[in-house]
């Protein structure tokens, strides 16, 4: 067993993880009963979206066909994902910051995306023409750029943590941690690049991964630089922790928007029924009680209330 | 200036106030050269009630006696969250309140969303990144495993204390539940709600809430049929006195259906119209009659009042009476229930109570503003704006604009009937609680209007001000235009406080008052531009 092989185990095993327990995170968010309306408006899947407003407005809504404006919802969803249109309205020195940091993030994964291609060209032997050469070129100016604005970003935002009067009272040591913790990767990333400047170890290393040690596909075992190893194993260390943090949030603000604040569709559309939701309305109303307030019927049925 | 408060000084057992509102840190109010001084509560009340929070007290907890009534409030308040957090006994809003415990980035973009964190002068304890890292740093420290393996790393440094849950409960009331904050949070993390799920805890655990809400509010409503008090007996010699009021204002004779089997509106008003703005269910008994609309009141208790104070506080009480509208509808055999000018009972009948209708009890709910809209629109009504020529401002109720999404409908009548309508900035789904939202406009306990006069209805102030800032010292007549009864009720109040009335004219009513004030048919002015009530 080489370096290599306990780097390449670290991999696959924190990448396993990550991915197992976020399903599971994700899955409990998804199994929650249907709750009760909460929407916010303006709802941008509304007919009516452009003044805020809603079906509502209409005489005898129930009667009339409520159409989702399924495009009208993508387009502010990605104005939201990419540009943090929300953050850029409401507080702009922290969204400098911040869309340097998420901007870099997007772009190293957009830049793993391209060093994943590359190590399957490495994998099939292909070393030249214009794709191979397109990732190549590709891949080092994600990467540089990618980890350059993503750590600017997190230590910005630190510093913004620790200045702003506003919000450093109310941060916790694990609020400046996951920021430290993504700028140590980015710092260690950096000094990865004097050994490795064209990521071509890293390529291998993927490649390497993909083959399965070697093992599924005859992959000779590359060599991997201290810095870089030192990296892969922070990043497997960072798998290992974001499943339980709220790093998570890019998966919470799918349920935020989606499943609460443009959930605004009623169980009657053009006078008929929505089926599904009578049946999970159904099935609410069949759980149990459990306050324990004078007032609160403990034990009963909600449809008993 | 503003004082800041960490949470370890928010747990922390004492007798003295967190913070002090003072005037000079209050937001400036433009056009008003002065205003009513702030008292220091009663030595018979602090002695009694925790007004540590700020001096103020909305629900008044009373001062445990002894240790075992302090350990008691702090683990009541653990089981509750437990409970709030679990799908099965919270599967009304666990989704949403997880979400938002879980995940917020504390990035703040939510303070300067929130007019009472603002109006304050920017105290902390009224931000609502503050109320919720309260109530997050309990959360991670009993039901996260960081927060039990590494305690305050993660958790950040908090006494758990007994003042810690009635500083936490107290200051869940000095939140309007507006959702502005929840509006530009870039993750949708919503900190009304989280507010909202505080009051829940203490109401259907620890069975504490604001009297007004519960004992005088839910409780007696479903009891003698009405939050006001009023019973059904009560109800129909007030529908005579609306029929004779009309006539002798009007000259129109109108007989007002109640009970009516079979018509294809059940029309709701909140209660508190009847008592204090008449003239607004009037006005509607005019406007539905002339427009030929099929309609009736109903008397059986619940009946005839929309409230639904539950939705601010207790999804059981929310549940019962929500249930109670539905089942009267089905008895009289209406078609739909209508709900009138009133915003929390629109967004508790009309939205929240969707998901509390099975097939056999589902019957469609809607708002009246939409209708009224289609009877101006198609010209049902013979109308002259010129009768309404005094400047008109509209203020955007949270529950019928960000939350249900009704902008337009009002708008619509107001640009046919009121020839000087001016918006407030900002407006629509943007717009501002008048402060009296969340159930504080019913709200008068201890000294609780003097908070809610200086903080909580202070952005309101000041955009109305705003609004008639060309008008403000000409004399003349203006109206501030409220679709909601708890609206009116707040802007009354603030009204009275500050002497707007008394200094700039400035007085406020619905919408339909207006319609039938540019009806041709109505002589007379059914606004009076000599009064203030």
């Amino acid at each position: 067993m080489t370096i290599v092989n306990y780097v390449a185990y670290a991999a696959y095993l924190s990448f396993v993880f990550c991915v197992v327990i976020t399903i599971l995170k994700v899955s409990k968010y998804a199994r929650a009963p249907m709750h009760l309306r909460w929407e916010l408006y303006p709802v941008p899947s509304e007919e009516e979206h452009e003044h805020g407003g809603s079906y509502l407005e209409r005489p005898e809504w129930w009667k009339t066909d409520i159409k989702e404006e399924k495009g009208s919802e993508l387009i502010d969803m990605f104005k939201e994902m990419i540009f943090i249109k929300r953050l850029y309205n409401s507080k702009r020195t922290q969204w400098y910051f911040s869309f340097l940091f998420h901007g870099g993030i997007y772009l190293l994964l957009i830049w793993f995306v391209a060093i994943f291609i590359g190590s399957l060209f490495e994998l099939l032997k292909i070393t030249s023409g214009i794709l191979f050469t397109a990732f190549f070129y590709a891949s080092l100016v994600l990467g540089y750029i990618g980890i350059s604005i993503t750590f600017i970003g997190a230590v910005g935002l630190i510093a913004l943590r620790a200045t702003d009067k506003k919000i450093n009272y109310l941060s916790a040591p694990v609020d400046y941690f996951n920021l430290s913790f993504i700028s140590l990767i980015m710092l260690s990333m950096i000094s990865s690049l004097f050994y490795d400047p064209y990521f071509n170890y890293a390529r291998s290393f993927l490649a390497y991964l993909i083959s399965g040690n070697g093992l599924l596909i005859g992959f000779k075992q590359p060599a991997l630089p201290v810095a870089s190893s030192i990296t892969v194993l922070l990043v497997c260390l960072f798998l290992l922790y974001l499943p339980f943090t709220k790093m998570t949030h890019f998966l919470g603000k799918y349920f935020t928007y989606h499943k609460v604040q443009w959930d605004s569709r009623p169980n009657m559309v053009a006078e008929r029924f929505d089926e599904k939701k009578l049946e999970l309305v159904k099935k609410n109303l069949d759980l149990t009680v459990p306050w324990d307030a004078p007032h609160a019927p403990k034990g009963k049925r909600w449809d008993e209330v | 200036m503003s004082k800041t408060v960490d949470p370890k000084e928010f747990s922390r057992e004492n007798r003295e106030p967190l913070i002090k509102i003072k005037l000079e840190d209050l937001l400036k109010l433009e056009g008003l050269k002065e205003e009513p001084p702030i008292k220091d509560p009663p030595a018979l009340w602090t002695q009694r009630y925790d007004f540590t929070l700020d001096g103020h007290a909305a629900v008044g907890i009373p001062i445990p006696k002894n240790e075992e009534e302090k350990r008691a409030l702090v683990e009541k308040f653990l089981n509750g969250l437990e409970k709030d957090l679990s799908y099965e006994g919270n599967w009304t809003f666990a989704q949403q309140f997880k979400l938002s415990l879980d995940y917020c980035a504390k990035c703040g973009a939510c303070e300067d969303a929130c007019p009472i964190y603002t109006a304050s002068g920017k105290q902390n304890i009224y931000s609502p990144l503050y109320r919720s890292e309260i109530l997050r740093r309990i959360y991670r420290k009993h039901f996260t495993a960081a927060g039990k393996l590494f305690g305050t790393l993660v958790t950040g440094d908090m006494d758990e204390t007994w003042q810690l849950i009635t500083r936490l409960i107290e200051l869940s009331y000095r939140c309007n539940i507006c959702r502005r904050c929840a509006q530009v949070c870039p993750i949708g993390i919503d900190n009304g709600l989280i507010a909202r799920e505080i009051r829940k805890i203490a109401s259907q655990e620890l069975g504490i809430a604001a009297k007004e809400l519960h004992e005088n509010g839910t409780v007696l409503q479903l009891k003698v049929g009405s939050s006001t008090g009023m019973n059904p007996e009560g109800f129909k010699k007030i529908v005579k006195m609306m029929e004779e009021d009309i006539e002798s204002k009007t000259g129109l004779r109108i007989k007002i259906p109640v009970d009516e089997k079979g018509a294809d509106i059940l029309l709701i008003h909140n209660a508190g119209e009847f008592l204090s703005w008449p003239e607004n269910p009037e006005a509607y008994a005019i406007i539905f009659e002339k427009a030929g609309l099929s309609w009736t009141l109903s008397s059986e208790p619940v009946g005839y009042d929309s409230v639904n104070y539950g939705v601010w506080y207790d999804d059981i009480q929310l549940a019962r009476i929500a249930k109670k509208h539905v089942e009267i509808a089905h008895k009289l055999g209406v078609k739909r229930i209508v709900v009138g000018e009133c915003g929390h009972a629109t967004k508790a009948l009309v939205v929240t109570a969707e998901r509390l209708l099975t097939r056999e009890n589902y019957i469609p709910r809607e708002s009246v503003l939409p209708i009224l809209a289609e009877i101006v629109d198609k010209g049902k009504l013979d109308l002259d704006p010129l009768k309404n020529d005094f400047p008109v401002t509209l203020h955007d109720p949270c529950n019928i604009v960000r939350l249900s999404g009704i902008v337009e409908p009002q708008r619509k009548v107001l640009k046919k009937i009121a020839p000087r309508f001016r918006e407030m900035e900002p407006h629509g789904v943007c717009n501002y609680c008048c402060g009296g939202g969340s159930g504080f406009a019913i709200m008068h306990s201890y000294n609780f209007d003097q908070w809610k006069n200086k903080v909580a209805s202070r952005m309101k102030v000041k955009q109305i001000l705003d609004a008639f800032r060309q008008e403000l010292n000409d004399g003349g007549f203006k109206y501030v235009c409220a679709p909601c009864s708890n609206c009116k009720g707040e802007i009354r109040d603030f009204i009275s406080h500050y002497k707007l009335w008394d200094k700039f004219r400035i007085n406020y009513g619905g919408l339909a008052e207006l319609v039938v004030n540019a009806m041709n048919e109505v002589k007379n002015p059914y606004i009076a531009n000599n009064e203030f009530h």
